[in-house]
């Protein structure tokens, strides 16, 4: 929904004098070379002994407001676009003693509805969702989609059948974020899987968050899934409850529910940061069966060392197609199988251009 | 022989708070007992120190403080250094906070180097804007406008009668972006949302854990260096005495006299005994660890 | 002095009682994290609501205005203001100043778009009221998709785009290890792209191109797991350096002398637990 702010613009002002009372000629230049601006810049020609350039611009009432005093011959200000704007420009010597002045032509800034800088961008974002819808409609049509098997999957079940087994809780943490995080939307619906599973083997489950949106989200999608299961009996707000927003308060208060409640499975599936070792390494040492996923490339390892199991970055994403059927989401993992195959073909195109000193192909891809 | 391999498969079930207690032991004695081991300088942290230095007399670089005092020991040191290198070299310094203790970090580093170090003036050589919530929505923010984001500083000022903040309305008008970071929102937001779309030069000193995170980003370009942990800070704190020292590029008179005071306030460097100690010990169980393993496994391999 | 001398045994208190837990779970970690979780809990609600609510929503619906010039709609608007005043003084602020009464938060412009976000906010409190608990879904919907808006285009542009950009490489550059770097360097992008192929069976050779991702995988974890434990030996200094600081007799010798204290309750409490154990046994 951003309308992209557009119009930059150069004015040269050029302030041509010689002696104190020599005769100034500006120029007013707009140039859109570049969106998302409302840029200005202002270029002097040196006065003779002047020590600065006191620079004013003019406001709507037409007042004059100071920009900068300088003694640089360019630089850069802003104006408001769509705003009729002039710049005055003062040359003084060392006693602040009037040298020049000079009154530049009103210029005005304007954004721009479209950024052609952006183009490839632009040309990327509808392939790559056009390819992603495509297949997401392949699979609601009923389409198989095959996806290979990923270790760790069959593990959920397993895990949450030996919590029932030992009379133990299953404890799931949802990552330390809120819900602007993909990873944490990710963690919750395979929450929304594994209470599936607590339900049908009456099994106790504890999910400790520490976002409250996080929490009345967590709290909907585990009641669905109960009531889905056909036990709603069994379903507790309490199962979901929040500690604190401190990353290391939540890591400490998670350790004690380790520590004293001893579950036989232990769920990481979110976003995490640091905490993640100190969380996984507590489960380890009560020998919970530990299954984590996560997006964090740099908290994968700690996951690796000290868990049973870990989906392992784009894994823990797919997990949820996985363990549903949606079409929804098979079939953008389908889509975005396709879209990685075409960007290792773009890689491969782009490296063999680039040895044989060939750079437009590598070019299409400049841009901010 | 046999008794070295019993030793060795013993130590695959080493009561876990022996090794605690070695760690903290190989932790403390360096700090009690210095021993001054040589600082080697890096690539990522000569990076992150020559984009810094490679600045214009008149440049104006914002710093962004997004940790806080659970970071603080790997962090700090950081801030404090390229403070006292961009104050060395009279570069003006806008700060700004996406954590709310960064706020307070911010503070600390400031009263230490504009304040007692260099008695710099509050509003023209430097700003502290303060924290705002929001996130990279404040990033994306200020490329369209301080004043929308931030209209008062930490101080309660409004930005309008700031005299650095004159000719700095957007994140565009900077010359260079730094980023003291210790998780999200953090460097990598800053290069997402402020570096790659405004093409302002972004660089940063993060908690070690983020390192590898980022340098995609240093390899590509897309950020200068980076400052990583606390061994980065003891680079930085070196390569930045080395050049006050060697009077090596921009430098205000001021800076050579701070230099005993540089010398004796590096915390990191005070600390990186203490660091590499505890790595050489974290190392030789890493290797016992494995030849225990491995020894085991032959072992049951045999039966 | 005597506050900052309080402060650091309060600090030297809770950093050993955490510490305390390498040992085993006792009762001066537990008490120490429940400080901490309550502590930490109401500091996170005060910032959020004295930084987030206060000053960036009201402040933007009722920012500061002389009462006497109010007049229209903002005279309506800033009655309701009042009201609010006479119901939360300390949230919803009057003040005069050299006898000219003003109300409102702040010198943000206002800006009466944020009464979406303010509606949006009392749909989460409906959660309170289950016959219409199901307006928070909108709010949530918001928060979802305007996450997801605002980072598309910068993840698209900055990691996929100009990461596929960067990767773009000279097999040879005419030097050869600039050349070794950059044949390393395009195999692990491919081959760890390949790795993360679901649709496609991993069998024969392209079970050899996903493996070999996977062990540029194991390097890369490998390398953050060197970079985690530096960052937590960095941060143990830091705790052990305070430790030391506070462990003078400015600070009352507030290290040793807590320290025995707790090392004597932890063996007493060791020995009780055991003798109750016997006992049971």
């Amino acid at each position: 929904m951003t309308i992209k702010r557009i119009g930059w613009l150069l004015a040269i002002i050029s302030v041509s004098s010689g002696l104190a009372f020599a005769e100034l000629s500006i120029n007013a230049e707009v140039v859109h070379t570049e969106a998302d601006g409302n840029k200005v810049i202002i270029t002097l020609t040196p006065v003779p002994n002047a020590s600065s350039y006191l620079i004013q611009k003019s406001l709507e009432s037409g007042e004059w407001v100071s920009v900068i005093e300088t003694r640089d011959l360019e630089f850069n200000t802003n104006i408001e676009n769509d705003i009729s704007t002039r710049f005055k420009v003062t040359a003084l010597d060392v006693n602040r003693n009037v040298l020049a002045e000079a009154v530049s032509e009103a210029i005005t800034t304007e954004a721009k509805w479209f950024n052609i800088k952006r183009l490839n961008r632009f040309i990327a974002l509808i392939l790559i969702s056009g390819i992603i819808l495509y297949y997401i409609t392949r699979a609601r049509l009923n389409k198989k989609i095959y996806l290979r098997p990923v270790a760790g999957l069959q593990a959920f079940e397993e895990a949450v059948g030996r919590a029932t087994e030992m009379g133990r809780s299953v404890l799931f943490v949802p990552g330390i974020m809120d819900l602007d995080q993909v990873e944490t939307i990710s963690g919750l619906i395979i929450l929304g899987h594994v209470a599936k599973m607590t339900a049908r083997y009456e099994a106790d489950l504890n999910v400790p968050v520490s976002r409250s949106l996080v929490m009345e989200s967590g709290r909907e999608t585990v009641q669905a899934s109960y009531i889905s299961e056909g036990r709603p009996d069994l379903y507790s707000q309490d199962m979901v409850h929040y500690y604190t927003d401190d990353q290391f308060a939540f890591a400490a208060a998670v350790d004690g529910v380790m520590l004293r409640e001893k579950p036989a499975a232990v769920f990481l599936q979110g976003k995490f940061y640091a905490e993640s070792l100190i969380m996984a390494e507590t489960g380890n040492s009560i020998g919970a069966i530990q299954i984590a996923g996560t997006g964090s490339p740099s908290q994968i390892p700690f996951f690796v060392t000290a868990c049973d199991y870990t989906l392992i970055g784009e894994e823990f994403f797919a997990a949820s197609a996985y363990l549903g059927s949606d079409p929804k989401l098979l079939g953008s993992i389908k889509g975005q199988d396709i879209v990685k195959a075409i960007l290792m073909v773009c890689i491969g195109i782009g490296i063999l251009f680039e040895t044989f000193n060939v750079h437009f192909f590598k070019n299409l891809f400049l841009g901010s | 022989m046999g008794k070295f391999t019993n030793f060795l498969e013993k130590l695959d079930s080493l009561d876990r708070r022996v090794i605690f207690l070695i760690i903290g032991l190989v932790v403390l004695i360096p700090l009690l007992i210095p021993l001054g081991l040589p600082i080697e300088t890096t690539n990522l942290t000569e990076d992150a120190f020559y984009a810094i230095e490679d600045l214009p007399a008149n440049a104006k670089v914002l710093l962004s403080f997004e940790y806080g005092p659970s970071s603080k020991p790997e962090i700090h040191p950081m801030a404090v250094s390229v403070l006292r290198h961009l104050f060395s070299k009279g570069n003006e310094v806008v700060i700004m906070c996406l954590w709310p203790d960064g706020l307070f970090m911010a503070n600390e580093a400031l009263e230490l180097v504009a304040h007692d170090e260099f008695k710099l003036e509050y509003g023209v050589d430097y700003v502290n804007l303060g924290y705002r919530p929001g996130n990279e929505a404040v990033i994306k923010g200020i490329t369209k406008s301080f004043e929308a984001n931030f209209s008062v500083d930490s101080r309660g000022i409004p930005i309008s009668q700031i005299p650095i903040m004159q000719d700095v309305q957007t994140a565009r008008d900077v010359d260079f972006i730094f980023s003291f970071s210790a998780g999200y929102p953090g460097a990598i937001e800053w290069v997402l949302y402020a570096g790659d779309p405004l093409q302002v030069p972004v660089s940063s000193g993060n908690s070690s854990i983020q390192v590898n995170q980022l340098l995609p980003y240093v390899k590509s370009g897309q950020m200068k260096g980076v400052i990583a942990g606390m061994p980065g800070a003891a680079e930085y704190e070196t390569l930045l005495i080395q050049k006050v020292e060697g009077k090596e590029g921009l430098l205000v008179n001021k800076a050579h006299a701070l230099l005993p005071n540089f010398k004796e306030n590096r915390d990191a460097t005070k600390f990186m005994d203490a660091q590499s100690i505890a790595h050489l010990v974290i190392v030789l169980f890493i290797i016992l660890g494995n030849i225990s393993y491995f020894v085991k496994r032959k072992k049951q391999q045999k039966y | 002095m005597y506050i900052g001398i309080l402060g650091a045994w309060v600090a030297v208190f809770l950093t050993l009682s955490i510490l305390s837990y390498l040992y085993k779970d006792n009762v001066f970690y537990k008490l120490s994290e429940h400080i901490f979780v309550g502590v930490s809990a109401a500091h996170w609600a005060t910032i959020a609501f004295w930084n987030q609510v206060q000053p960036n929503l009201f402040g933007r619906l009722w920012p500061q205005a002389e009462v006497a010039a109010l007049e229209g709609f903002n005279k309506f608007w800033y009655g309701i203001y009042h009201v609010l005043h006479v119901l939360f003084e300390k949230v919803f602020p009057e003040e005069t100043i050299n006898g000219v009464l003003y109300r409102g938060i702040g010198d943000q412009p206002q800006n009466l778009s944020y009464l979406i976000a303010f509606i949006l906010g009392v749909f989460m409190l409906f959660r309170l009221i289950p016959k219409i608990g199901w307006l928070s879904r909108w709010s949530l919907a918001y928060v979802i998709g305007m996450a997801a808006g605002l980072r598309l285009y910068g993840y698209m542009s900055s990691d996929v785009i100009g990461q596929i950009h960067a990767t773009m490489l000279p097999l040879w550059t005419g030097n050869l290890g600039e050349s070794i770097n950059n044949i390393i360097l395009i195999v692990g992008v491919l081959t760890g792209l390949f790795y993360f192929f679901f649709s496609v069976e991993h069998k024969g050779a392209l079970k050899i191109v996903s493996r070999i991702g996977i062990y540029f995988l194991m390097v890369y974890f490998g390398a953050s797991f060197g970079f985690a434990v530096m960052g937590r030996i960095s941060l143990l200094i830091g705790r052990f350096n305070d430790l030391i600081e506070y462990s003078g007799k400015q600070y009352g010798f507030a290290t040793p002398i807590l320290l025995l204290i707790m090392v004597a309750v932890l063996i007493l409490s060791g020995r009780k637990e055991k003798k109750n154990k016997e006992a049971e046994a």
